[in-house]
Parts: C-alpha cells; structure tokens; sequence
C-alpha cells in the first residue's frame, strides 16, 4: 500500500486525520492539496493556524506554482481569530474560529463561487474551533462539513489529538467516512488507516521529507536493471525496451523538461542542474554495482592515475587532452544528445571550453534570446568531478547556444562555483513561456499538418531513453517539488495542446487518438487506449526504473499529460494505477 | 403580472420557495438593534427598482430619510439615482424629528397631522407618484404607539394593512422585535401581518450569531428552519442551506 494512495480523499467522504502536534500532521495535508490541484480538483484551504500568504509559501516550497483562478480559495479564520481584519478578496473569505457559522457561511460562499461539485476541503485545522466551541463541533462536522462532502466533495479535516477529552475526538471519528492517524515515535512516522472508503486498514511508514534536495547514492541502483543497462548503453548489445528499442523522439523529452520548467522556472532549472551534476559524478557509487568489466575499466583508470600516466587533476589542457576521450567520461555519442568538441585553442589551466554539435536540448529552440542547454553542463561538470582525485567541484556555464542564435552550443567549465550561473538557470517566465509556444507550435504542426517534429542532420531525432526528460529519472531522490513540476507541467501542456486541438475542429475522440498516436510516434512506449489507457515499455517509468527501488506508480509527467489531454477533451481525469517502476508488466492509468 | 414578489435578497428567495413574498402581502420584518432591519427593507427596495422594475417608496417614522440613504450608501447601491428617476421615493412622516420646513424630493407631514389617515394619504401620494409596488415602513411601532388602546390598535393595524392590500403593493412593516434571543414574546402585528420574517441576534460569550427565519408566510409553502445571514459589504445574504450553530 502506498502513501500516494492516502494522499486522494475519495469523493463523498469526509476523512478525519488525527495525531499529535508535529506528527506531520500538515505535511500531509499538504501533499493531498497539491494532489487535488494536480487532479484539477478546486481546493478550498481553512486556515486556522496560520495566514493564507503562509500556506500558499509552504505549499511553493513542495513545488506549488502558478494556478489558475478559482483553482485554490482560502477560508481565513486566522487572521480575524487573532484580532486582524482580512479584507475579502476573490479567493480568499474571512472567518473565525470562535463563531462556527462564520466558517460554515465562508465554505458555502466559496462553494458558490466556484460553482463545483468535486472541491477538495482541507480543514486544517479543527483544533481551534473545538477549543472554542466545544461539542458543538460534533454538530458542526456532522451537517457543515459532512453535508459538504455529501454533495460529491471531498473533506479532510486535521485535529490535534491530546488537547481536549479523548471521549471528544472519539465523538469526531465517528462523524468521519474516514480515520487516519498519525504516530510519532523517535524519528519515525506512522500513518494508521483506522478505517477508509477505499483503503483497507493498514499501517504506513511515512517518510521525513527534508527541504533540501537529497540525493540518495548508490543504494537505490538496482544491479540487475543496472547490468542490463549497460550492456545496452555501451555495447548496444541488448534493449531495455525489446519491442520499443531504446531511442525516445528527442521532442519528446523536451516537451517533458519544458513543462516541468513552465510550472516552476525558478526552482526546477536548478534541480535539473544539481541532479545532472550528481548523476555526472555518480560513476563512483555505480561502480560498486556495475558489471565486473566495468569495475575493471574503472580500476585500470584509477590505476594508471596512481602511477601517473593519467593525471589526477584536469587543471592543464594537455591533462584535459588526455582524459575528455575517456569512456568514462562524456557518453554524449551514445546518448546521441550531441556531437562533443574540446576546444584546447581558447581553454587555459582551470578554465576548459567545449563545443557540443546538435545539441538535443537545442535544437528546434532556434533564437529563443536565451541559453537552453540544461543537461549537458552540468552532467559533465559532475563527470570532470568523478574522474579527479581530489574531486574538485566542478561546475559549467553555457557561453554559446542555438537558443542565442549560435549553430552550436559551447560551454565552460571551472573547477569552482560559477558567480553568474544561479542568474542564468533561473529562467523568467516570458522565456518560458516563449520555448514552450515554440514546442506549442511544433506540435500542432505535427499533429494537424504532418509536418516533420526537430530533425538532426547527423544525430536524427532520436535520443536514448537514458536522456529523456534531460536525464531526469530520480523523482523520488528529487522529492515533492521534482515530481509536483513535471506533473502539473505536464499538466498544464496536455491541457493547452488538448484544447488547441479543439479549437482547430477536431472532435474529442480524434484530438485524443491524434496525441496517442504522436506518443508511439514519438517511441514513448507501446501507447494503446481501451476502457483504461495502457503504456509498455513507457520510458518514463524505465527511466526511473534504473535509479530506485521505491515500488509505486511514478510517471509524473506522463501522468500530468494525460489527464491535461483527457481534462480538456473529455473533462476527464486519469489516474495511474499500475506501473513499471512498481514491478508491473506495464504502465496503466484508469480513466475517471 | 406574477403572483409574487421577489426580495432580491441572495439566499432569501430560495427559502422562500423560490418564489419571493406573495404579491400584496403586508410583512412583519421583526428584529432587535442592529440586527440590519432597515437594510433588508431597502434592499427590498433597491432590488425591486433595479432588478424588477417595481418602483418603491420608504415611509420613515423614526429615522431621518437623508440619514438612511447615507447609511445605505456603504452597500454601494445609488439610491440618490434612483430618486431622480422617480424609481424610489422616501417619506417622512416622523412624528418626533419633523421639521417644519420642506424639503426638497421629500413628502413631509407635521406631527400633528399624524394620524392614520394622514399616514394613509402620505402612502397614496407616495404610491401614485413613483407607481410603487413596494412599501416599507420604518419603523411600524412608531404608528401602533400612537394608539395606546389595544382594541384602537389593532383596527388601525387591520385598516393600514387592507389599504395595502387595495392598491395592490407588497410591504414590508418594520418592527423592534421585543427580548432578544430564543425565548420572546409573540407581538400582536405578527397575527394580523401575512408574513412574518424574524432577523435574529444571539449573544455567546461576545460574539454574535445571526438567523433568519420566515416565521410565517401564507399562501406559501416556506423552510421555516432559522437559518444563518451576514451583512456583507454589497447588503445581507442568507445561507439558506446551512444550519445555525450555537
């Protein structure tokens, strides 16, 4: 049983989360809200504990982005609790928790104006209002917030236990479609499923998430998968997809890696950068999984750097000469992401420049007034940094682009940070939004006109599946904001491409038989669409097969894309229900 | 012509069947102070002109005409307009702050005229001259005190209410509702009127709980259920669905 399970609030139940203070209570609350959002449900936030301003900044910090109206309202009985005034605005009512019918009159307001029937409610939380008003409450659960529910909303509610009679919170679940518990104990969580419309009961190790992106190394390769890999990567030997082969339409990645960029050009360029850095340097913990003929190659480096015929620095460019060529570094070629230059002309000590020929993560982005590379610098940054010694962090700025107008891409390296890279990866909107017309109307082009997706003259269209979603693959090392952006970005694409395709005069049957026939075209996997929509060999899932062990469904960006097609079309929703990564034979996502 | 009259009051008309009050009615709107009485009533009003092309009159007893619309005026809603375009016509027939001097827009009577039949003559002219359809009279126990004996009281009542119902407008009688809180006792005009509408205040510790309740309406099936109502910045809204908690 998954978390991600929990995380959807079944529709005509009212689910009451219990735990004590800090069990992690509103970190969850939380995950269901962007679940909802992510599932284009409207979601209505009681706030009781802290301001609006402040729920809409933790919920940024797990990769909220911009939404569209009516998409998230706010009841406050905060502010007016603690004696401030709100002043009323579009999404957001004022309450106070003192006066129950002040909430109930908010959520009815609200109710009204978004004019629904599948609002998710998060109550968070009824700590307050039960201090106030006592039993009352029980009242209040039963014909506000269960009636709510009862007309095909959702409601989560969150009390704190120990505060109070226990006899009360008993009187509360019993209002309640749905108990969950939350337990604390030293350093671990446990979420209890008393008592669920769709769950059986069960106990859940719920994981602390840190505000931080972590990497968690070697650990989480899988020998098996990874020996497979390799064969496939470097000798071309065997595939990872037997029917699909392993190239994926570079198009295709991009449309995944802008989306996710369109949800948050602020926070997942760096991401993206800071887990091609890690995936770049990663070689030494892989080592230790990989194939013996890879752990031999990898010995004979380390050796020949320990007698010195190797350096053990790059710093000279006559060390760089010697070692950029090496299989270990650089896969570009078998990739087929680019056609790697070293440029020992302009490069000096510690100051390397290289030139990369049809870069996948460029071409088709002709004049965007912007650099776009996004996986290449930084993954041989992290590949300088693994074949060092003395592991010198390594970092990379692009100094040429297609996107600038350039007809190739060029890059520096140093061995130190880089003042104006953090400017350079966060990419402003207009940018973002400029790219993703680009891809926009290549898409259309392709889907209504035929007309031909990005063709490289020597490289083709296609990139391995190795690359795709710019080498993205580790959600779950990514965390929250990683997954939230690919897909509410894949959202948002599906959707715009679903309704434009609308618009063009296609009937919804077509506009969706068009999109699945540009994913096979585009070799994302087998794509075939019955009662539920099926994907084998999805390269997303095969993707991040390779780098974890966590068994649940994890297709964020073909997930969010999906239900972007099916919400606009149909006004219908997808849900992911089987996957590679959770061990089943494919891909498969239920329609709702 | 439809049979009744709509209040255009969000969340009123829905408790009211959807339908709004029957046309001609006379109704008793009982509320304690601040209760938002006078602002349901020009509401009614406001609403009626605007929306239902059913032109009203407000007969002040109590109140300074100018001092309403000002008050009024913080919903937004243009009544000086209104007045222009002889849409709406306030009266005043005050029998304790009356000037002697005229106004101007406005139909004033002296205290000493005041009795019903002059009151009667102030609702005629006020009637023909905006063709109202709706009345409001602010407050009704400003009249009724005027007759200290309780037979007298209730013919007058009972004349006030048939002339009404003559010239074919629907009104609302403003009344102080007497002991605040669950318990009350019933007042007389709640008998004779066709409707009675309670607006509520409860106190809890020091916050208030306001409900709205159709006490009685004839000639209408109605939620007699009090139900929870606000007033907001653009005038009272009832939540005709949601329960009133204490």
């Amino acid at each position: 049983m998954s978390l991600a399970a929990i995380q959807e609030v079944p529709k005509e139940s009212l689910i009451l989360l219990s735990g004590p203070p800090g069990a992690g209570k509103s970190t969850f609350c939380h995950q269901v809200v962007l679940n909802g959002l992510a599932m284009e449900k409207p979601v209505v936030y009681v706030t009781t504990e802290h301001g609006p301003a402040e729920v809409v900044g933790l919920l940024r910090e797990k990769g909220l982005g911009e939404l569209p109206p009516n998409a998230l309202s706010f009841v406050d009985a905060f502010g007016e609790t603690v004696g401030a005034t709100t002043p009323e605005r579009p999404d957001t009512v004022g309450a106070n928790c003192e006066d129950l019918n002040s909430i109930s009159m908010a959520i009815a307001k609200l109710q009204e104006r978004i004019g629904r029937r599948d609002i998710l409610l998060s109550f968070d939380s009824l700590t307050s209002p039960y201090l106030f008003n006592k039993e009352e409450v029980f009242r209040f659960m039963r014909l506000c917030l269960a009636k709510f529910a009862s007309e095909g909303n959702s409601v989560l509610a969150l009390m704190d236990e120990g505060c109070g009679k226990t006899e009360d919170l008993g009187a509360m679940m019993s209002v309640a479609d749905g108990i969950l518990r939350m337990e604390i104990k030293e350093s671990s969580r446990t979420l209890n499923v008393v008592k669920h419309p769709k769950v059986r009961p069960t106990r859940i190790e719920v994981p602390i998430e840190s505000k931080e992106v972590v990497f968690k190394a070697g650990i989480d390769y899988d020998r098996a998968v990874l020996a497979q890999f390799f064969k496939s990567f470097n000798k071309g030997k065997t595939s990872l997809r037997m029917e699909t082969g392993d190239l994926v339409n570079l198009f295709w990645s991009n449309l995944a890696h802008w989306s996710g960029m369109l949800w948050d050009p602020k926070g997942f360029p760096k991401m993206i950068y800071e887990m091609n850095k890690y995936e770049g340097s990663s070689g030494r913990e892989i080592i230790k999984v990989a194939p013996w003929s890879m752990r031999l190659r990898y010995k004979m480096l380390t050796s020949l750097q320990d007698i010195g015929l190797l350096p053990k620095t790059i710093s000279t460019v006559k060390d760089m000469k010697k070692l950029w060529k090496l299989p270990l570094f650089g896969n570009l070629d078998k990739e087929r992401s680019g056609i790697l230059e070293y440029l020992e002309d302009i490069s000096k000590p510690d100051e390397h420049y290289f030139r990369i020929y049809e870069n996948s993560d460029c071409v088709g982005f002709e004049n965007m007034g912007a650099p776009i590379a996004s996986h290449i610098p930084p993954m041989l940054a992290g590949n300088l940094n693994m074949v060092e010694k003395d592991r010198r962090d390594w970092n990379a700025i692009e100094t040429k682009c297609i996107g600038l107008g350039d007809p190739y891409c060029e890059f520096k390296f140093i061995p130190d940070k880089i003042g104006e890279l953090k400017n350079s990866l966060e990419k402003d909107s207009p940018v973002v939004e400029r790219i993703h017309e680009r891809l926009m109307e290549h898409l259309m082009g392709f889907l209504l006109n035929e007309k031909p997706l990005v063709e490289r003259p020597k490289l083709g269209s296609d990139v391995h599946l190795h690359v795709v979603m710019h080498g993205m693959g580790f959600p779950h090392l990514a965390g929250e904001r990683y997954t939230m952006a690919q897909r509410m970005g894949g959202a948002r694409s599906g959707k715009e491409l679903g309704e434009r395709l609308l618009e063009a005069g296609l009937s919804e049957d077509e506009a969706i038989k068009r999109v699945i026939d540009f994913m096979n075209y585009c070799k994302v996997g087998k794509v075939t669409l019955g009662e539920t929509i099926r994907i084998r060999e999805n390269c997303e899932s095969i993707r991040t097969k390779l780098y974890t062990h966590i068994k649940e469904p994890s297709c964020y960006f073909t997930t969010g894309f999906l239900n972007g097609i099916f919400s606009a079309t149909k006004n219908q929703h997808v849900r992911e229900v089987k996957c590679i990564v959770a061990e089943d034979p494919y891909c498969e996502w239920e329609i709702i | 012509m439809d049979d009744y009259v709509p209040t255009g009051i969000l969340g009123a008309d829905k408790i009211l069947g959807e339908k709004g009050i029957p046309r001609g009615h006379s109704i008793l709107i009982a509320g304690g102070p601040g209760s938002g009485k006078t602002t349901f009533a020009i509401q009614f009003l406001y609403k009626g002109a605007m929306e239902y092309n059913e032109p009203g009159i407000y007969i002040s007893l109590d109140e300074d005409p100018e001092d309403v619309k000002k008050n009024m005026s913080k919903f937004g809603w243009d009544i000086g307009k209104l007045v222009q375009e002889k849409k709406l016509a306030f009266i005043n027939v005050s029998p304790v702050r009356v000037a002697s001097s005229e106004k101007a827009g406005l139909i004033q009577l002296g205290m000493k005229e005041f009795k019903l039949i002059k009151l009667l003559e102030a609702i005629r002219e006020g009637v023909d001259e905006v063709q109202a359809k709706r009345v409001v009279i602010d407050p009704i126990t400003m009249f009724t005190l005027q007759y200290p004996d309780d037979v007298e009281r209730i013919y007058a009542m009972r004349d006030l209410i048939a002339d009404f119902r003559r010239n074919g407008c629907t009104n609302l009688l403003i009344s102080e509702l007497r002991g605040t809180g669950l318990e009350r006792e019933h007042q007389f005009e709640e008998y004779l009127a066709q409707g009675v509408i309670l607006l509520r205040t409860v106190m809890k510790d020091d916050r208030l709980t306001r409900m709205f309740q159709v006490e009685k309406m004839r000639g209408l099936e109605v939620d007699t259920q009090p139900r929870p109502y606000n007033i907001t910045n653009s005038g009272i809204e009832v939540y005709p669905t949601l329960t009133v908690f204490k």
